[in-house]
């Protein structure tokens, strides 16, 4: 990351607080039973676009591959908010979607990376 | 929602991810760095969810503050960038079982704080 300007580092701020307000509506929109889902679409979401860029990152650069996956990508996606979950799940006696919540999240993010990935490279 | 809150916080957690991965792989490549700001990220998180915040406040520093700073696309994005198989399996085994562990053990410390407070309320 030697090659990118002052304002790249600027765009991918705004990109992570654009990323941010994403996840908050989805999580305020979805369900969250039996599993918060809006954490997982954000994941999700988030894990599409990643593999995307990194299937595309040589033409668009480093200056875009860091405000897309740094900042919109990080700021869509969360682990905090995953772990609070899962730990709230298992306090509620509901274990079994407690380790649910992880599996789906892992199988579904490194799927959608993958296929988007494998999508346009 | 609180959405400039949101935004606001958003802003600071993708900035202070960035400056603290700030010269590694940053874009792409999985990052030890990623696991320990998750397993921290999860633990604050864990922490503000017993504490009796502002809904303003909550939404600044959760939903965009340490949604943000924390990060699950890094991991997903690790498994399609030719990250090796072993590091994506120990980037997402640390940053899940310990950011889970550090969500509880933030959740017991904040649930503790405020149940100091109600005693001495």
């Amino acid at each position: 990351m030697t090659a990118v300007a002052w304002w790249g580092w600027a765009l991918a701020v705004g990109a992570g607080s654009i990323g941010a307000l994403l996840r908050t509506w989805l999580v305020r929109t979805l369900s969250k039973r039996p599993l918060p889902f809006g954490v997982l679409a954000a994941n999700v979401v988030a894990s599409v676009v990643g593999g995307a860029v990194v299937a595309d990152r040589v033409e668009l650069g480093a200056t875009w591959s860091l405000v897309l996956i740094g900042g919109f990508c990080g700021g869509l996606s969360t682990l905090s908010t995953l772990a609070a979950d899962t730990v709230e799940l298992w306090l509620e006696n509901r274990c079994r979607d407690a380790v649910g919540n992880v599996a789906v999240n892992v199988a579904l993010g490194l799927l959608a990376a993958w296929a988007a990935w494998t999508l346009v490279s | 929602m609180h959405p400039f809150a949101v935004a606001l916080g958003g802003a600071a957690g993708t900035l202070l991810r960035l400056l603290l991965t700030a010269g590694g792989s940053g874009a792409a490549g999985w990052d030890p760095r990623i696991s320990v700001i998750n397993v921290v990220g999860a633990f604050l998180l864990g922490v503000l969810v017993r504490l009796p915040v502002r809904p303003r406040l909550r939404s600044m520093l959760a939903s965009g503050g340490l949604g943000s700073l924390t990060s699950f696309s890094a991991l997903s994005i690790a498994f399609v960038d030719g990250t090796p198989g072993y590091a994506v399996a120990l980037g997402l085994l640390t940053s899940i079982v310990l950011g889970v562990a550090a969500a509880a053990l933030g959740m017991w410390l904040g649930g503790l704080l405020t149940a100091g407070d109600r005693e001495t309320a």
